[in-house]
């Protein structure tokens, strides 16, 4: 190993060492600390014996297992993982609005738009975001329209959209057996038999 | 399976040279026509198959695939004495890992989990790509860099611009507090494809210095790449289902595998190599080919029984049984969601990814084709 690496090493070690005791003082994440001590110790033994981990079989896991570490620190400090409404409903950029415009040609994407409309629609804590308060008329009818139009087109292959479709079926208090008949689909989800004819989607 | 063919055969102008990894019918079956047949077979089971067809392929090749590693890795004395520390401590490792994983951090290590897959995938073909030069004795000292770099070029342009990927990591990048607009994608696609297009231009380049210095291109490579690539690009591209990619890239990706590990130990086990033939490995994996594939399929059986339960039957009959129970998710390839936490449903969870981990580690280091005591198996 050339020596400005083994000594950038030793850089990265002392650095991840001041990260790990820092965050201990300013009482962040238990997590937050043992990440940084773990990309210490990997460092300085990557200083150390840099042959024990570059031969084959070890490289790997560092390559793998370094980067999880840091990822792992982040999510379990419950800084770094969204939850479903951050993913749907947070501002004016968010998860499906972004695919839909990546992909409008694609119809099955639709299917995330009902998802966001109904987050919307169900919306319970305090005052609705930003964004569900743009929206117009936001109601069951409408998710509906959206899944039967993501249906209708035949991309299916995704559960979520049929899931949603039930749950809606269930929310517009349609009959019972369209109720059981769209669950088995679900269950079943892969051919959707009776869907696949647009002309064929009914509620009743 | 075992005639190895001629190691190289010339074609025109002496620069294009075949080489076959097993023989010209056999690589046409298993390494050229699979890719298509397996996109034929996902499109049937996204028409006639419920879902759980996913499923069902994981189970009768995934998994038998998983067991011909083992069959190397354990079984034979010269790779366990070669890297005895390296199985011993892996599955501790990575089991630790991964039971930690699923306790503490699930979504870091379904990411983990997600991009090994996908690198493992990707070295697989590298690799295969290195054995036709190796076999055909083509190719310049940089041929495996530029045969590295066109593989993962590929590959991560395939992921970063066909819809069916960028669905993922998009919403990847959401959960993760990484809020990427359209314009940043569309932004990221076209550097993707610039990159894409000039990698492809140098890797052309150095074919053609590869022929005209006379160091050899062997065509049945290239052809095995492009029906390779064309499986996944088909399949991400012209369809938004993760059944029919699933399916189209298990078959290729696990046939080809046991193909190769029974070649490999057949030839360890016939040609007088360092390893006896009392290795177990080599008595069950090359001996007779009824029994190779019977140890597969029985240990893909005993899996499903150990992680399938209560309704092992789902996967083993492609659903055509039970068609009213849902299966567990598959959360490998990002498909549902556990409905509920249970300790058995965490057991299953971790034994399938421990079992894909451990294989993927393993297969990091034992398939070197530069490896003189690998070549000896190919």
């Amino acid at each position: 190993m050339p020596a400005g690496v083994r000594q950038g090493c030793v850089v990265v070690a002392v650095l991840a060492l001041v990260a790990a005791v820092l965050g201990y003082i300013e009482n962040r994440p238990a997590a937050i600390s043992l990440a940084w001590s773990a990309l210490a110790g990997a460092a300085a033994l990557l200083w150390w014996k840099p042959d024990w981990i570059l031969r084959p079989g070890y490289r790997i896991l560092l390559v793998f297992l370094g980067p999880a570490v840091v990822l792992g620190a982040w999510e379990a400090s419950g800084l770094g993982v969204a939850d479903q409404h951050d993913l749907y409903i947070r501002g004016r950029v968010n998860y499906a609005d972004v695919m839909i415009r990546t992909f409008p040609d694609r119809d099955g994407y639709r299917f995330l738009k009902a998802q966001q409309l109904g987050m919307c629609l169900n919306y319970k804590n305090g005052s609705p975001p930003a964004f569900c308060r743009t929206l117009e008329d936001v109601n069951v009818e409408r998710v509906l329209g959206e899944l039967e139009r993501a249906i209708a087109t035949g991309v299916t292959s995704n559960g979520d959209l049929l899931r949603i479709y039930t749950e809606a079926l269930e929310e517009a208090g349609a009959p019972a057996a369209a109720v059981a008949r769209a669950r088995a689909e679900y269950l079943t989800h892969h051919p959707v038999r009776g869907y696949r004819d647009a002309s064929r989607t009914s509620r009743n | 399976m075992n005639d190895p063919g001629p190691p190289s055969e010339e074609l025109s102008g002496g620069t294009w040279r075949a080489g076959w990894i097993l023989s010209p019918r056999q690589d046409a079956v298993w390494f050229l026509a699979l890719p298509v047949i397996g996109v034929a077979v996902a499109m049937g089971c996204h028409l006639w198959l419920p879902f759980v067809a996913l499923a069902a392929v994981n189970l009768w090749v995934t998994i038998p695939h998983h067991c011909a590693t083992w069959l190397r890795t354990y079984g034979c004395s010269e790779d366990w004495q070669r890297w005895k520390m390296q199985l011993l401590l892996g599955p501790i490792v990575l089991g630790g890992v991964v039971v930690l994983g699923h306790k503490v951090v699930p979504t870091t290590l379904l990411l983990m989990v997600t991009l090994w897959d996908h690198q493992h995938s990707v070295m697989q073909q590298h690799g295969f790509a290195r054995i036709y030069d190796f076999k055909a004795g083509t190719g310049s000292r940089q041929t495996g860099r530029f045969d590295l770099l066109v593989n993962w070029t590929l590959y991560v342009h395939m992921v970063l611009t066909a819809p069916l990927f960028v669905q993922y990591w998009v919403r990847e990048l959401f959960t993760w507090h990484v809020p990427i607009t359209v314009e940043d994608i569309q932004s990221l696609q076209a550097v993707s494809w610039t990159v894409a297009g000039v990698v492809v231009g140098s890797y052309v380049v150095h074919l053609r210095n590869c022929l005209v210095r006379g160091e050899g291109v062997n065509p049945i490579k290239l052809l095995f790449l492009v029906s390779s690539f064309g499986m996944w690009y088909v399949t991400a591209w012209h369809t938004d289902s993760i059944l029919v990619f699933g399916v189209a890239h298990r078959l290729m990706h696990g046939l080809q595998y046991i193909v190769i590990v029974r070649v490999f130990l057949h030839r360890k086990a016939t040609d007088g190599g360092r390893d006896s033939s009392a290795s177990p490995g080599l008595r069950l994996g090359g001996g007779g080919l009824g029994r190779f594939i019977a140890v597969h399929l029985l240990y893909a059986v005993v899996f499903q029984l150990l992680v399938g339960q209560p309704r092992p039957l789902l996967a083993m009959s492609f659903g055509v049984w039970e068609f009213n129970t849902v299966y567990e998710a598959i959360p490998e390839l990002g498909i549902g969601r556990f409905t509920q936490e249970t300790m058995y449903a965490l057991f299953v969870v971790a034994m399938i990814d421990v079992v894909a981990l451990v294989h993927y580690y393993f297969d990091s280091f034992i398939w070197k084709v530069n490896d003189r005591r690998v070549q000896e198996g190919l």
